[in-house]
């Protein structure tokens, strides 16, 4: 088994080789066996003949000797066939197969003769492997005087044998190799595109150069196979060559793509980073601008310039709409990143937005119809609250004949809250994108029914904030369906316990918060005087600019010493003291804070703000007790500090 | 049969070689020179013309008194090649004239000899005798004895002279071969 596995590594051309020359050492052998055998049988023969020949013609010699009983003479005819050198011994025997003259060569190896014959006509004497005997009669005219024995050596036949045998077997080395030889230079040319093609192959899989070609010689079955492997190449490479091109195309449009992607993201970050520092930024002139044109509504009699001013004062609130809408996207998802959601009363939260926009709706002329279930849901009350509505007011507006309706059903452990309305639905291409930011089914909504195309795109953000799924169905020209799909609660529904359970809607106090910018709030901070001390003059003055836009009164200090001076000359008394809190090589912000309370002589609210980053300033500042803000101070922390400490 | 009485005799010669009046001594020497005679027969070639047909028998005329002749007598009737072998007694000339072919001549018929040629007159015989000088005086085959045992003597131009072919492997036993030195 082993040598078989091992012939079958062994190269192709070794193999040829192999073959031809079992092949032919075996033809050689059986050749020479049969040939030797032959020569052997043949020497044998004509040995055995001539023995016989000898035989007779001593036989005939020595009638005479026998007749007479002449022993020396008998004796002198056998020695004659000494001279045979392979006669080893011969006898003569009388008519009684007694034996009458012997002669026997010295040398011999062999037995001499029986002193009986044993003989009879017709049957062939038996001879040995090494002796070859012939038994002829001696005959005188008709009658038997008796017989002629000659033995013969035979081994000049298995000399002669032997002989062959080593000629043959060089014979046979001779021939094995100059067939050998010559057949290697015949199968060169059937073994070496063989040999070629591997090569090349090998080359082709270790460099994966597809261009390789192998060399093909002449039309036999390995030249096909050669071109066949040609062929093939030929074919991998190009298809190769397409893959590559189309593998280059993809990678290009993917690199497009995630370019794309970063410059859409880097915009919308821009967006948001807009909005989120515009806002702020914007609320106070906006409120301030509310209540000039309250004052203005109240001062003006006249009827023309009346109805103008009730027109600013429309266009007024719909900006302040607009800008609540937008702050309370963040404000929201800031509230539900701390707070996290709580079992809510769907009930009790659909009915008052029900009863808010059922009035809307009739003012519009259309029905708002609502069916009303009893099932808690997990949720983040103001923000389903802000969804619903969005998704009511969309409704509404959007829809000029027929009805809305709210609705509520369960599925399994989930509630769905559905908004029909009966408007002109939205085209199946536009579904997918109406959650996008900015836009609408038609540019002339804009004008028409207000809004910025915000209002979907924030309900989305809230939606997937939650973790809540809304889908919408729509035929253009029939109406719309909003299906918003929110968690319920699994504990089993008490309506008692529900009304106690209903958590306090934040949305309500938030808009009032923000959105009732009345001049009540803003007459106060009129009053509000605001102390600032900071060594650092471009931040200085960047937060007056601020606090000032909102409507404070800042008093603004590089030092203690210059502060103090100020208080001590008798300066207005400030409601809320601002200080840096690294001031110069010494000082502090918690000192000056002392001294100003020092002269003041009243424990003055007070807060620092730091850009310090060494967490031992830190700790100094925390041993103080004082509210602390990190530098850079967000216009939104900032204000929330001013009312926590004001209020 | 022939060749066992022969080894006999040689073996007998052999341990008469100092003893050789005893009567088995010269038995056996009897059948040898009987024996001998029969193998001439054997040797010797007589051409066609010495015969009257293809199968005519070869005949042995004893003349004068032979010892052996019992013996010889014994091989009357065997066949050399195709013919028989004839022995008779041959005591008078004439019956020697009526045709033989081997004419043996006895010890007693030894002082007739020099006229005995002239009176036969006859060819195609071979002549054996067992005496000193027989021939040297017109015979052609002398059986005489050495010290150990039977030899002959021939004279191979009396042979020839009378037409008869002496076989030469019979020739290399014969002691002597002669030629007649004179007339």
């Amino acid at each position: 088994m082993r040598s078989i596995w091992r012939y079958r590594d062994l190269p192709i051309q070794r193999k040829i080789s192999l073959i031809i020359v079992i092949g032919m050492a075996s033809a050689m052998i059986v050749t020479v066996a049969n040939f030797i055998s032959f020569d052997r049988e043949n020497v044998k023969r004509d040995l055995g003949e001539e023995m016989r020949v000898l035989a007779r013609i001593t036989a005939a010699r020595s009638a005479v000797a026998v007749a007479f009983g002449d022993r020396s003479n008998a004796l002198e005819n056998l020695t004659a066939l000494s001279l045979r050198s392979t006669v080893q011994h011969a006898c003569i025997y009388d008519e009684q197969q007694r034996l009458f003259a012997r002669f026997q060569r010295k040398e011999s190896p062999f037995g001499t003769c029986a002193e009986v014959l044993d003989y009879r006509d017709g049957r062939r004497r038996e001879s040995g492997e090494h002796l070859l005997e012939v038994v002829e009669p001696i005959f005188r005219k008709g009658q038997r005087l008796g017989y002629v024995l000659v033995a013969s050596d035979l081994s000049p036949i298995a000399e002669r044998t032997r002989k062959w045998i080593v000629t043959s077997g060089f014979v046979t080395i001779v021939a094995l190799l100059v067939a050998f030889l010559m057949t290697r230079r015949l199968q060169r040319s059937v073994v070496r595109p063989i040999i070629d093609l591997a090569n090349v192959m090998d080359s082709v899989r270790r460099s994966n150069d597809l261009g390789l070609r192998a060399m093909a010689q002449g039309r036999d079955e390995t030249g096909r196979l050669v071109d066949s492997f040609n062929e093939m190449l030929e074919i991998i490479e190009k298809n190769n060559r397409d893959l590559q091109m189309l593998y280059r195309g993809l990678v290009e449009k993917s690199a497009e793509a995630e370019a794309t992607a970063a410059s859409l993201e880097l915009r919308n970050q821009q967006i948001k980073d807009l909005f989120g520092s515009a806002a702020h930024d914007l609320r106070q002139p906006l409120q301030a601008m509310s209540i000039f044109v309250q004052t203005l509504q109240k001062r003006i009699q006249d009827p023309d310039q009346l109805a103008i001013v009730d027109k600013l004062r429309q266009a007024q609130q719909n900006l302040s709409s607009l800008f609540n809408e937008i702050l309370d996207v963040s404000r929201y998802e800031f509230d539900l990143t701390v707070a996290g959601t709580q079992p809510v009363s769907i009930k009790q939260l659909l009915n008052k937005v029900f009863l808010e926009f059922d009035a809307i709706a009739q003012e519009k002329g259309l029905r708002l119809r609502f069916h009303s279930c009893d099932y808690r849901v997990l949720a983040h009350g103001a923000l389903l609250e802000r969804i619903i509505r969005n998704l009511l007011s969309n409704a509404i507006r959007y829809t000029d004949k027929g009805g809305v309706l709210l609705g509520c059903r369960r599925r399994g452990n989930r509630l769905a809250i559905e908004v029909w309305d009966t408007g002109r639905g939205i085209p199946q291409h536009m579904q997918s994108e109406i959650f996008s930011k900015f836009v609408q089914v038609s540019d002339e909504d804009r004008e028409t029914r207000g809004g910025f195309g915000l209002g979907l795109a924030i309900v989305k953000q809230f939606v997937d904030s939650l973790g809540y799924s809304l889908t919408v169905g729509s035929s253009v020209g029939r109406g719309t369906v909003f299906r918003l799909v929110v968690p319920l609660v699994d504990e089993p529904q008490r309506p008692r316990r529900e009304i106690l359970a209903t958590p306090v809607q934040p949305a309500p106090e938030a808009r009032l918060d923000i959105a009732t910018a009345s001049l009540a709030s803003l007459q106060e901070q009129e009053e509000t005087r605001i102390l600032l001390i900071d060594d650092t003059e471009s931040v200085r003055h960047a937060l007056k600019l601020t606090l000032t836009e909102w409507g404070f009164v800042v008093n603004d200090f590089a030092d203690i010493s210059a502060m103090e001076a100020f208080l001590r000359q008798g300066g207005a008394v400030p409601d809320l003291i601002i200080s840096d809190f690294e001031l110069g090589p010494e000082d502090t912000g918690d000192q000056a804070i002392a001294v100003a309370r020092q002269v003041l002589g009243t424990e003055v609210p007070a807060f620092i703000v730091t850009g310090a980053e060494d967490e031992a300033v830190w700790q100094r500042i925390r041993a103080t007790g004082l509210a602390t803000l990190r530098k850079p101070v967000k216009p939104a922390r900032l204000r929330a500090m001013i009312n926590h400490l004001l209020r | 049969m022939i060749t066992r009485l022969i080894g006999m005799a040689f073996g007998l010669l052999a341990l008469a070689a100092s003893a050789q009046d005893r009567p088995a001594v010269r038995e056996a020497e009897q059948q040898v020179r009987a024996q001998f005679v029969y193998n001439f027969a054997n040797f010797v070639e007589w051409p066609d013309d010495a015969f009257a047909t293809a199968t005519a028998p070869i005949k042995i005329c004893l003349f004068g008194e032979v010892d052996f002749a019992p013996y010889l007598y014994s091989f009357s009737g065997t066949r050399i090649g195709d013919r028989p072998l004839s022995v008779q007694k041959a005591d008078e000339i004439e019956q020697i004239r009526a045709g033989c072919h081997i004419l043996y001549v006895g010890q007693d018929e030894r002082v007739r000899l020099p006229t005995f040629w002239q009176e036969i007159q006859y060819i195609y015989v071979l002549s054996i005798g067992d005496r000193q000088g027989f021939a040297d005086k017109g015979g052609i085959i002398n059986i005489l004895r050495t010290r150990d045992r039977v030899q002959f003597d021939v004279n191979i131009e009396n042979a020839l002279l009378n037409g008869l072919f002496l076989d030469s492997d019979l020739l290399a036993l014969a002691r002597v071969i002669k030629r007649n030195t004179g007339p």
